[in-house]
């Protein structure tokens, strides 16, 4: 094990897998000369050259195009967004292109392209540089979705995703980039459609993600002293969703709590509850409880960020209710 | 304008009914209120109440005859008016659209409230996991206390209840409800069953309620199962017992050594097992308890009765027609001590073709015996007495009994128990005809 | 007012310093994809063919006259428009039909029908049905082949309308900065679906935009093979010597509605007709041909007839072909 940062976890990913197979190529916005706004290409240049870590005009549909494109003829190319939010502007080029190639192809040709997507809030980043936004793309056939909360899962799962002959969406937190973790030393792999159950508890399953897995991590440590027993789960992949995970777990706790950073209304927390509903409705002990951010964008100001923000009292709280 | 009277829906889960009885014909004046008729469904009878005050003016179903709830089944409206019920009734096969006849909601006649507890039970705010645990084990949730969120009843709150035993039937638990009582003063040793709470209802002090036993509840659903539903004939017959005594004494000398009493039931048992063969109506059974066709055994499982403290149980000897009597006379005694010593395997109480109640020991002169379904047939024998009888003109004294057959006409016609009953007496009668 | 980049060319080489082959090319080419799209409309008139159909009659010089300068290496990236491109690239007739069906034994296996007819096997990376969505995604390919050293390159065709999309001015910055090897092919076919041109574009020549990204162009008589042989000629030649992305507009004129069915209320019988008298590529063809006596008539009914039954056998297949099973349902939904 070595403890390094989710920042430097997806280097080393990049930097493995780039070593491993001279197709894969990275490409965005200011990712070559500045390394990557949370410097998470740091060294890429140096070590591959230009050529494999370009960038771009600030052109994402063209980023997601041409990966789309390159990818059909051969490439494996990793294309960084920026922030996830911009992704709005070339959805085209994501569910319309990217999703749909191998399908309606016939298979002809895989589409291998991996789109690095941060997002979250972080320092009051306000309406357009703030927003998860996984859900969407959960509702997209033909793409899948990853998710790390973890050092360890954001280089086996970015690893995982450049293998992959699908397209991956790999969303990785703004705010989780500094954050220290243990890494395996190492090939590291994490299977994609595969939930991680962080601890095991009997009395309610919470299923959480990304940045939200610190905090329903504390609120889990706060129900504990209070004898409630948790089972965490951190999901990882969001599409495919580990289904088999949520059900065994809910069947065994009888509760279940989804808690994300995303706004609640239309989230993926609403999939997974109804996964409960409609697969697992007799383990159901109590309502089930969904957590995430109010439905409005995500403000500027301190105070209304603040309270826009799911914390581990948002949690705590809600599981609460159902117990 | 004439009210029309429709299938009312009694429960969650009725889809259809039949009117057992109307308690009022066409043309009497019906108070609203007034009981009007009896409605059975597949679970349950239910007195129904008048919708409505007036003159029945139409009944539009037969007694008996399934409808689907909702469908119309009779009127009540001014003298003289016409009424108009529309088409008449489907058959409950056949769906109907509900909102095509309006639901006129019934009341339950001295209920106080028209939906049942096995409704509210699923209208009271239970988990998923609770409803699923009280299903599973007959727990009644609409008198178990909810802890959990928005109080509900959740799965701890169905094991806590369920450490108190307030296991019930539907039935049970819907009657229970209705009267306000508290189930687990009915604390049996299985489940609280509709009789339990009949019991309760009908004025018996509660300080002397004494619930039935398990075994009490299967010969009570038993008897009444079969008492109200087989058309039962009794025959009987006067029958001279001195050769059958003279046989068993015989019988009983040569076999001390063995150990082994024959009894005048075990001769029996054999001679019926013969006759059963050739009267193979009387071994029959009805398919799936209808008469709609029926299943010939071509062996013979004796069932006798064995009177235990509270109640009673009914083995049988299998294959009676292959059996000396002697080896009938070993596994009577021994299905005997079993019930005795509570070790009778369920195969040993299931099975049988015919059975003999014999209450000679007790000095009972004759008795109609009720057949043990699924069986045809039941033969009840009364106690020997000497007795003055006319034998070739003249007054002579025997060792007489009476000898009831009551068998299911269904598959029984009076010739068919006759002729029975007749060569059983005669084999009785002169025993050395057996082998013939 | 010229814009300094944009040639405009004409065919100047005389038919009979072209290769035999070169011309049986453009005939037998041009003839396939009209005798394709007949049958196309015949049958989906007939009610045999599902979905949409976009017909490609009267625009057959411009896919005939492009391709001829790629190799199976080289790649495209077509549109909702996209038999002719798919005819011309080389691709089997039968399976192309069949996949036109919906039938199992198509190209994309039924999944993708007229609108997403692909044939990777010779460099055809896809129709589109997002008008527009193919250009980011030829910059992909030509970035591909750039970065991995080959002299192939990639060609995206679209249409006036699709001129219009924004994703184009994404792709031509992003190949122009690169030098991509990238041919932008307009066919400037008079009408956006059912919108004229003028009334919906900023420009009368579209190549003119293609200075905006410091992109040579050339002009040519979509109609006319060899012109537009020569004019793909010239900017293939500029692509594939490592010198960027160039635009080729190609004026040609929609025989057909947008779709099979359109009313086409927005123009005259007489101008549509106008277009077939005096324009129509294939009779432009046999003019010249006959007239330069490199063809006899009959060498020309010959190829009538070889074509003939070329399109009738993959009618015949296709029509033969089973359905997809539903079993087939998720296959290739995941690779």
């Amino acid at each position: 094990m070595k403890n390094i940062t989710f920042s430097q976890a997806t280097l080393e990913a990049m930097e493995e897998e780039m070593n491993r197979d001279p197709s894969v190529f990275v490409m965005g916005e200011d990712i070559a000369r500045q390394g990557g706004i949370f410097g998470q290409f740091k060294g890429l240049p140096e070590k591959f050259g230009c050529d494999r870590v370009k960038d771009t005009p600030i052109s994402e549909t063209a980023i997601i195009g041409a990966s789309v494109g390159a990818a059909l003829a051969g490439m494996r190319p990793v294309a960084d967004m920026h922030f996830a939010d911009f992704i709005g502007v070339c959805m085209d080029e994501v569910f319309n292109q990217m999703a749909k190639v191998h399908y309606m192809f016939g298979g002809q040709k895989s589409v291998p392209v991996v789109l690095r997507a941060p997002d979250g809030i972080v320092n009051q980043a306000a309406a357009q540089h703030s927003q998860c936004i996984e859900a969407w793309f959960a509702h997209i056939p033909g793409v899948k979705v990853v998710i790390p909360s973890n050092a360890a899962d954001a280089k086996g799962l970015l690893k995982s995703a450049i293998r992959d002959e699908n397209p991956v969406i790999y969303f990785e937190h703004k705010g989780l980039f500094p954050m220290k973790g243990d890494v395996p030393e190492g090939e590291h792999l994490v299977e994609i459609g595969k939930a991680r159950i962080d601890r095991e508890g009997k009395d309610l399953t919470l299923v959480s993600w990304s940045m939200m897995m610190h905090h329903a991590t504390k609120a889990a440590d706060k129900l504990a002293t209070e004898g409630i027993s948790v089972e965490l789960i951190d999901l990882r992949s969001i599409s495919p969703l580990d289904k088999e995970t949520i059900l065994a777990s809910v069947a065994k706790t009888g509760r279940l709590c989804v808690a994300h950073e995303a706004v609640k209304q239309g989230g993926v927390g609403g999939e997974i509850v109804a996964l409960a509903a409609e697969e697992g409705l007799e383990y159901l002990d109590a309502p089930v409880v969904r957590v995430g951010a109010p439905f409005c964008p995500v403000p500027f100001a301190r105070p209304l960020e603040q309270a826009y923000r799911v914390t581990a009292d948002t949690i705590y709280n809600a599981v609460k209710k159902i117990l | 304008m004439a009210t029309t009277i429709t299938m009312p829906k009694l429960g969650l889960t009725m889809n259809s009914g039949s009117v057992q009885q109307w308690k009022k014909k066409i043309g009497d004046t019906v108070k609203k209120g007034e009981l009007l008729y009896v409605v059975a469904t597949d679970k349950l009878t239910v007195d129904v109440e008048s919708p409505a005050e007036g003159v029945l003016l139409a009944i539009t179903i037969k007694e008996g005859q399934d409808v689907p709830v909702g469908a119309p089944i009779g009127a009540i409206g001014a003298p003289g008016e016409q009424a108009d019920v529309g088409k008449p009734a489907p058959a409950a096969s056949a769906p109907s659209s509900p909102a095509s006849a309006p639901v006129s909601a019934p009341k339950i006649a001295g209920a106080p409230i028209t939906m049942g507890a096995v409704g509210s039970a699923l209208l009271k705010a239970a988990s998923p996991k609770a409803k699923k645990l009280a299903r599973e084990n007959g727990a009644d949730l609409s008198i178990i206390h909810g802890t959990g969120s928005k109080g509900w009843v959740v799965a701890r709150d169905v094991l806590e209840a369920g450490k108190g035993v307030v296991k019930a039937s539907p039935v049970a638990a819907k009657m229970a409800a209705e009267a306000g009582l508290d189930l687990t003063e009915l604390k049996t040793d299985g489940r609280v069953m509709k009789a339990d709470v009949q019991a309760l209802l009908s004025g018996a002090e509660k300080a002397h309620l004494i619930p039935m036993t398990p075994m009490r509840r299967v010969i009570g659903d038993r008897m009444l199962q079969s008492h109200s539903s087989i058309p039962a004939v009794s025959y009987f017959a006067d029958v001279d017992m001195t050769a059958l005594n003279e046989l068993r004494a015989f019988y009983n000398e040569r076999l001390k050594e063995r150990g082994i009493k024959v009894s005048v039931n075990d001769l029996l048992m054999k001679f019926c097992a013969k006759l059963l063969l050739k009267n193979p109506m009387l071994n029959a059974k009805l398919a799936d308890g209808k008469p709609s066709a029926f299943i010939l055994h071509d062996f013979v499982n004796v069932g006798f009765a064995v009177a235990l403290p509270g109640g009673l149980l009914v083995p049988n000897v299998k294959d009676v027609h292959l059996k000396g009597v002697a080896r009938i006379a070993e596994e009577r005694a021994e299905l005997v001590e079993k019930a005795r010593g509570g070790g009778l395997a369920p195969d040993q109480m299931t099975g049988g073709t015919f059975t003999i109640s014999n209450l000679g020991m007790m000095g009972v002169g004759a008795f109609t015996p009720i057949i043990n379904p699924p069986e045809a047939a039941i033969l009840g024998v009364g106690t020997t007495t000497d007795k003055p009888v006319v034998v070739d003109g003249a007054v002579a004294v025997r060792s007489m009994a009476t000898f009831c057959l009551t068998a299911d006409h269904r598959l029984v016609d009076g010739a068919d128990g006759a002729a029975f009953l007749s060569q059983l007496k005669e084999l009785v009668e002169q025993p050395n005809l057996f082998p013939l | 007012m010229e814009a300094p980049n944009i040639a405009k060319i004409s065919a100047k080489t005389p038919l009979r310093e072209y290769p035999k082959e070169q011309l049986a090319f453009f005939y037998e080419t041009m003839l396939k994809i009209r005798k394709f799209e007949r049958t196309v409309e015949e049958r989906f008139l007939a009610g045999e063919i599902p979905g949409f159909v976009h017909l490609y009659i009267g625009e057959e010089a411009v896919a005939t006259g492009v391709m001829a300068n790629l190799t199976h290496k080289d790649y495209i990236e077509s549109t909702h428009r996209g038999h002719g491109h798919t005819v011309a690239k080389g691709a089997d007739l039968k399976r192309m039909m069949a996949e036109i069906f919906g039938k199992k034994t198509g190209c994309c296996k039924g999944k993708g029908g007229s609108m997403h007819i692909a044939d990777f096997s010779v460099g055809m990376l896809g129709a589109n049905g997002v008008v527009g969505g193919g250009y980011n995604l030829a910059a992909g390919a030509a970035l591909a082949q750039k970065i991995q050293g080959r002299k192939d390159i990639s060609a995206v065709f679209f249409g006036d309308g699709a001129s219009n999309r924004g994703t184009v001015h994404e792709a031509a910055n992003m190949a122009s900065v690169w030098k991509l090897p990238l041919l932008f092919v307009c066919e400037m076919n008079e009408y956006a679906s059912t919108t004229p041109y003028l009334t919906a574009t900023s420009v009368a020549d579209i190549a003119r935009r293609a200075y905006g990204y410091d992109m040579p162009a050339v002009i040519v008589d979509g109609n006319d093979v060899f012109s537009v042989y020569e004019g793909a000629k010239k900017l293939v030649e500029h692509i594939r010597s490592d010198k960027g992305p160039a635009f080729l507009e190609c004026k040609t004129y929609r025989v057909k509605g947008h779709f099979v069915g359109d009313p086409e209320r927005y123009r005259t019988r007489e101008e549509v007709q106008k277009n077939i008298d005096e324009r129509d590529p294939i009779m432009l063809f046999e003019k010249k041909a006959l007239k330069a006596e490199v063809y006899t008539q009959k060498d020309l009914d010959a190829t009538q007839v070889k074509v003939d039954a070329m399109i009738a056998e993959a009618l015949k297949y296709a029509q033969e072909s089973p359905e997809p099973d539903v079993s087939e349902l998720f296959a290739d939904l995941y690779a």
